[in-house]
């Protein structure tokens, strides 16, 4: 727990008295750790998802530029997975953490792609040419897969008549064009937009705010949060790969310092 | 073509699914979202989205999202809790305009550019000359 309990002492940066005391009850502070702040405490902490938002803002607030901290945090989610530690990944919606299950970090030795018209024209062949293709191919060919996920026969008609998504779904890359993703049909998943496609994307995402950091051509290790293999949509309740809502412990858990 | 003939185009291929197609947002819901956005962000709300409001309060089409005046049935955000949200989660170096797949539609508030960027790493791929030519290649992308 040393980075984030650490933090109220050494960062210089303001953490609120209703941020230090919910610290406190959930266990990631010692009363020694918030000398000074005691007297300040209020007696009604916000509510869960006010606190995550305030908390990760705070502690990432100063460090969102920092390459080291953000490959210990990276190297620390690997970490936990690979120690058996970790089953999905947990991220951020400004509804509250939310555990995506069947989601894995993938150890990605990143790279930006250096030549950015490539990287263009890969994108462009995905909006006009591949994504509607694909939607064709697996609204005519894997129906049954589709329907079991809870998508309904007019969606699924409409994909494969005209390559359209449902409403409210998008298609994303599992592995991203901008490093050596490609526009196989593989690397594509037919994902919900709010919550998970949101929540899987942003500032508190340890992965691509170190990717941020990059240069064109430059690499870094990763922990890439990225959906099962198994699934061509998410979330898909037959196979109990649902987001759910979770206690702001453990998303906080990514943060410390390792 | 206009933005109101690539939202009629947009209204006509929901409506053969028989889909959700959000009405024209009126004139004063419009207005009053024009200010609070202004309020709020330091900058106007683009004329060319005001027009895309005129014509339908919010877009939900082939993985694509225009935010609404406020929310309504899909829709679970407004242009302003949409903005709230991505410029703390993802990037307050921008403004957004809307959002496809994996990327969003944004105003680069440093340059004034108009530009298609990538959330993932937000790799910039497509620069667009103002809001009104952002707008139609949405819509576009929306028709394809």
């Amino acid at each position: 727990m040393s980075g984030v309990s650490s933090y109220p002492r050494t960062g210089g940066s303001y953490i609120s008295p209703e941020t230090v005391q919910a610290l406190l009850a959930a266990g990631y502070l010692t009363e020694e750790d918030v000398q000074g702040y005691r007297e300040e405490i209020k007696a009604i902490p916000p509510s869960g998802r006010e606190l995550i938002a305030e908390i990760v803002r705070t502690v990432l607030k100063d460090r969102r530029n920092d390459p080291a901290y953000l490959d210990r945090v990276n190297a620390g989610n690997l970490l936990r997975q690979e120690g058996g530690g970790n089953s999905s990944v947990t991220v951020y919606h400004h509804t509250g953490a939310r555990e995506m299950a069947g989601f894995t970090y993938e150890r990605v030795s990143y790279e930006r792609r250096e030549d950015r018209q490539h990287y263009k024209a890969l994108r462009y062949e995905f909006d006009r040419k591949e994504r509607s293709a694909w939607l064709k191919d697996i609204g005519t060919s894997r129906r049954q897969e589709l329907a079991a996920a809870g998508l309904s026969q007019k969606d699924i008609d409409r994909m494969a008549k005209d390559g359209r998504p449902p409403q409210g779904y998008q298609v994303h890359h599992r592995i991203p064009l901008d490093d050596g993703g490609t526009n196989s049909r593989d690397n594509f998943i037919l994902i919900r937009d709010d919550v998970e496609h949101r929540a899987l994307h942003g500032y508190y995402n340890p992965a691509e705010l170190r990717i941020r950091l990059l240069a064109y051509g430059e690499k870094a290790e990763v922990a890439l949060p990225v959906p099962p293999k198994d699934t061509l949509v998410y979330p898909n309740p037959s196979m109990s790969y649902v987001s759910k809502s979770v206690n702001y412990a453990k998303f906080m858990e990514m943060f410390d310092e390792h | 073509m206009s933005i109101e003939t690539l939202v009629k185009a947009v209204q006509e291929n929901c409506a053969e699914y028989d889909l959700y197609n959000p009405p024209a947002a009126k004139l004063e819901a419009v207005t009053a979202v024009a200010e609070a956005f202004e309020r709020e962000f330091q900058r106007p709300l683009p004329e060319a989205y005001q027009r895309l409001l005129l014509a339908s309060d919010g877009i939900l089409e082939n993985g694509l999202t225009i935010w609404p005046c406020a929310p309504h049935w899909k829709f679970h955000e407004s242009i302003l809790t949409a903005n709230r949200d991505l410029r703390e989660n993802i990037s307050d170096d921008f403004l957004y305009f809307g959002q496809r797949d994996d990327s969003v539609f944004v105003l680069e508030l440093a340059t004034g550019r108009f530009l298609a960027v990538e959330l993932n790493g937000l790799a910039e791929w497509e620069e667009f000359p103002n809001c009104e030519a952002m707008i139609e290649f949405m819509l576009e992308r929306a028709l394809d």
